[in-house]
């Protein structure tokens, strides 16, 4: 109940990034309060093991909106896993966050 | 430790298939491999019908355009590597496969592309034409691509695909596959032709000449015999394209 009032009203953005020298990220979330309820990370780039994706955008949910915080989380990701990212870097991912929030097409 | 030139390889010669069934091979053979009943294999191969491939992290319907597959009868397969979304036209390229145990390459992802991909370097040498690695994953001749490589690595086994163009269908390509805006800026150049070239453009060689050298450039330096898919192989092959790579679940998980 409380959910069907709330999901209209959480605003969606999306964004498309190159990250120079790298692969294109591109991102869809979704955010309450400055923190993020939900995202999905696709693109061309790769993860080793490829669905060490699925963890990073775990590791991002109830994340506040900083870049800091962002980045740190999924470098923690990463470290405990032990997977290998290929045409970006968490920091690509934390930035294109801010950015499509601050400014990504809001559906 | 063996390395690709001390190891005795297995190679399957050119033949067209669907797109689910070439991706599901790939996958058969890796598992072969893995329980030791196959060894390592490089495998070449086309599709038909034409096919769109996408990477394993792509969003679907960003990337592809669904409708004007539907309408050429085109393949659309989800892969398991990472990397972009590829257009297959069935005699505009060759696509390869190398699959081996990860022991016998580079730890480093960078350095085991390399290694793979100055196979084809080294076919494409043979036709006359002066190629080069170009990290992260391609190849290019005179600054243009014209090989794209995709690679992964699960429970100790390292596959590595990628298809070397031998023309390029550009039309049909922009019909299929939805390039963004985002992707080129970065390069400068708006146009794919400047971007990307084929074997036509740069070698008067055929594709059956292309498809010999690259056997070629791949073999060189190693003990390699060739042969077929065991009758396993083919057998999880076949279920996997229909209960894996034909389902909607894996190809539109994203």
């Amino acid at each position: 109940m409380l959910l069907s009032v709330i999901v209209p009203l959480m605003p969606v953005h999306k964004i498309a990034v190159k990250v120079p020298g790298g692969k294109l990220i591109r991102l869809t979330v979704a955010h309450v309060s400055g923190r993020i309820q939900s995202i999905q990370l696709t693109g061309d780039f790769f993860v080793h093991p490829e669905h060490g994706v699925v963890e990073l955008e775990a590791s991002l949910k109830d994340s506040p909106l900083d870049e800091g915080e962002l980045e740190a989380r999924m470098n923690a990701t990463v470290e405990k896993t032990g997977m290998q990212l290929v045409g970006f870097t968490p920091r690509d991912v934390a930035q294109a966050i801010l950015q499509a929030v601050a400014g990504g097409k809001r559906e | 430790m063996t390395s690709a030139t001390s190891a005795r390889w297995r190679l399957i010669p050119l033949a067209e298939r669907p797109g689910a069934l070439n991706m599901a091979l790939d996958e058969a053979v890796a598992d072969s491999i893995r329980e030791g009943t196959s060894p390592p294999t490089i495998r070449f191969y086309s599709w038909n019908p034409s096919c769109v491939t996408i990477g394993y992290h792509q969003g679907i319907e960003e990337e592809v355009n669904l409708e004007e597959c539907r309408k050429r009868g085109f393949d659309v397969v989800r892969r398991q590597t990472g990397g972009g979304a590829v257009f297959h036209d069935r005699l505009g390229e060759i696509t390869y496969s190398v699959i081996a145990p990860e022991e016998m390459f580079p730890r480093d992802i960078i350095a085991s592309y390399k290694e793979i991909c100055e196979w084809i370097v080294d076919g494409l040498g043979r036709l006359g034409v002066e190629a080069e690695f170009k990290p992260i994953n391609d190849i290019v001749v005179g600054g243009k691509k014209i090989s794209g490589n995709a690679q992964t690595r699960r429970r100790g086994i390292l596959q590595q695909h990628g298809t070397i163009l031998f023309g390029l269908d550009v039309a049909t390509m922009f019909s299929v596959l939805k390039v963004t805006k985002e992707k080129i800026s970065d390069k400068l150049i708006a146009s794919v032709e400047e971007r990307v070239t084929s074997l036509r453009k740069v070698s008067a060689c055929s594709r059956d000449d292309a498809y010999h050298a690259l056997v070629a450039g791949f073999s060189a330096g190693k003990e390699i015999s060739v042969g077929d898919f065991t009758p396993t192989e083919l057998a999880r092959g076949n279920e996997l394209a229909e209960t894996k790579y034909s389902a909607r679940d894996w190809n539109y998980w994203r």
